[in-house]
């Protein structure tokens, strides 16, 4: 009884600790898919594939992880676009990467 | 028992983060945790773990560069190595097929399953972890 009771309050305190680096990733989530957005909306000749394929790729990978899968998909959606050179996919998923962003 | 000792490896501050977090609360396991293969090889000298779980696309020494280096060490030679990947073509071709890497761990992951999945991979080695 004595084990339960402490473990159940070990996973309230691990809970409430992941809620708050939860809130905090959110700050530098949002910072890091404005960034992307630079990155993208661009003619595909003034792009850095590189550096957006790049983040589009961290951030598909860590968002959610966190929770946020909105962002996620749309992040993997780009990645998606950037390696096929599909740009009215990128485009349409630079779309659904701003409606998430609005949400966060 | 002594702890279960991990050595995670990922250049995501955020990833190493939450796998950290996961691992000492939810596993309650002794955690290492490096951004670089660089920085996990010297990390290395002095902590000896029971798996190792690296992350498969890093800058400088990837996750296979890494699984090479680690491999010709003979006291790393049988510890079990996990990699994880987002790459879905990475999740797919290579499972348990991939010399020396006991399987992998999909990005994303849950934080309250992580060290579930751990065990469910490391179980059938007969890992000194237990």
């Amino acid at each position: 009884m004595k084990s339960s009771k402490s473990s159940s309050r070990s996973e309230r305190e691990y809970l409430k600790e992941l809620e708050r680096i939860r809130a905090e990733y959110r700050v530098s989530l949002k910072e890091s898919c404005m960034e992307l957005v630079e990155y993208i909306d661009k003619s595909p000749i003034e792009r850095d594939g590189v550096k957006a394929l790049r983040l589009s790729h961290r951030i598909a990978g860590t968002a959610a992880s966190y929770g946020f899968h909105h962002v996620a998909k749309a992040a993997s959606d780009l990645e998606d676009g950037l390696l096929a050179n599909d740009e009215p996919g990128l485009r349409e998923a630079l779309s659904n990467l701003r409606k998430a962003i609005s949400e966060l | 028992m002594r702890p279960r000792r991990v050595l995670l490896v990922d250049d995501d501050c955020d990833i190493l983060f939450l796998a950290k977090l996961s691992l000492i609360k939810v596993g309650r396991w002794e955690v290492a945790s490096a951004g670089s293969g660089e920085e996990a090889l010297g990390i290395l000298d002095t902590f000896l773990p029971d798996v190792i779980i690296l992350d498969v696309m890093m800058p400088g020494m990837d996750g296979f560069m890494l699984l090479e280096q680690i491999r010709k060490r003979p006291d790393l030679a049988a510890t079990p190595l996990i990699f994880m990947s987002a790459n879905t073509r990475i999740n797919d071709a290579m499972g348990e097929s991939l010399a020396g890497v006991a399987g992998v761990i999909k990005k994303p992951f849950d934080p309250m399953s992580l060290p579930h999945e751990i065990l469910k991979i490391i179980k059938p080695l007969r890992a000194r972890i237990s």
